[in-house]
């Protein structure tokens, strides 16, 4: 086994863990948001966090089995770590960059249809729970 | 363990470090942020709030991690400082503008958790009946 293959095993379970991870944890964190953004109706509201889970899934697992690439020479120990490392970099960086453009579409359809919610209903209807929203 | 290595376990202590107490701040403060003081919404704000600390710390230790690789190899004290200090000062030149771009999506989170300025003059013109606009702090 040489150097390479290592830090194919190395980039292959770190990428993978970390992009599994953080796919569960923002899975999480996100129910309440979708909730409140489909308020109507909670199994909506869940459906859309699901399909939001697996469109992440294909997009990062994607990524991550196409940095797979040798990049230059591969000779010492620490070679390795440097392209583990950019490997890495790459993969942590879009899906970062990523997760901040889901969340910030879902705060503008927080707010947008709240406002929607609030003319359609009249101040009546607002009264309702206006500190919810 | 060569210089090279050395210099490597330094920055990368280094960055994760300040990363880290950057996102803990954050995490502390920005529930606080999003409910304005008040124990409203909670569950809503402290979900806002985490999803966005774990996109700091991707976009951050992604930033960590791309910057890693030196091109010149250094063999002394003298340039491992140097490099240690241009890396990390770049880190945190990238890590300001992830915060800040964290800081601006709280802002938009917060005006959703607040009325539209048209609305509470609707609130206020229906009188006492309606639950009140919190006041504006001067």
């Amino acid at each position: 086994m040489n150097l390479l293959v290592l830090g194919y095993v190395l980039y292959l379970a770190a990428s993978l863990f970390v992009t599994t991870y953080v796919g569960h944890v923002l899975h999480r964190e996100s129910c309440p948001l979708c909730r409140d953004v489909f308020r109507e109706s909670r199994r909506t509201a869940d459906a859309v966090n699901d399909l939001l889970l697996v469109g992440y899934y294909l997009v990062n697992f994607a990524l991550d089995v196409l940095l797979l690439r040798p990049g230059d020479s591969v000779i010492e120990p620490l070679d390795v770590a440097e392209w583990v490392s950019g490997r890495l970099g790459i993969v942590l960086t879009t899906l970062g960059g990523l997760h901040f453009i889901n969340v910030s579409t879902l705060l503008v359809g927080m707010r947008w249809l709240r406002r929607r919610r609030l003319r359609m209903s009249g101040t009546s209807g607002g009264s309702s729970s206006p500190a919810a929203l | 363990m060569t210089p090279m290595t050395w210099t490597y376990l330094a920055y990368l202590l280094i960055c994760v470090g300040v990363t880290m107490w950057v996102a803990r701040t954050l995490r502390r403060h920005g529930t606080t942020l999003l409910v304005d003081g008040t124990d409203q919404n909670r569950t809503l704000a402290d979900a806002i709030a985490h999803s966005l600390v774990v996109g700091f710390y991707l976009c951050n230790l992604g930033i960590v991690c791309l910057l890693l690789k030196a091109y010149d190899p250094i063999d002394d004290l003298k340039g491992s400082i140097e490099l240690v200090s241009h890396k990390v000062g770049t880190v945190l030149v990238g890590l300001s503008i992830v915060h800040f771009t964290v800081l601006a999506i709280f802002g938009m989170a917060r005006s959703g958790f607040r009325r539209p300025r048209d609305i509470d003059a609707d609130f206020e013109a229906a009188g006492p009946g309606l639950s009140a606009p919190r006041p504006v702090q001067p």
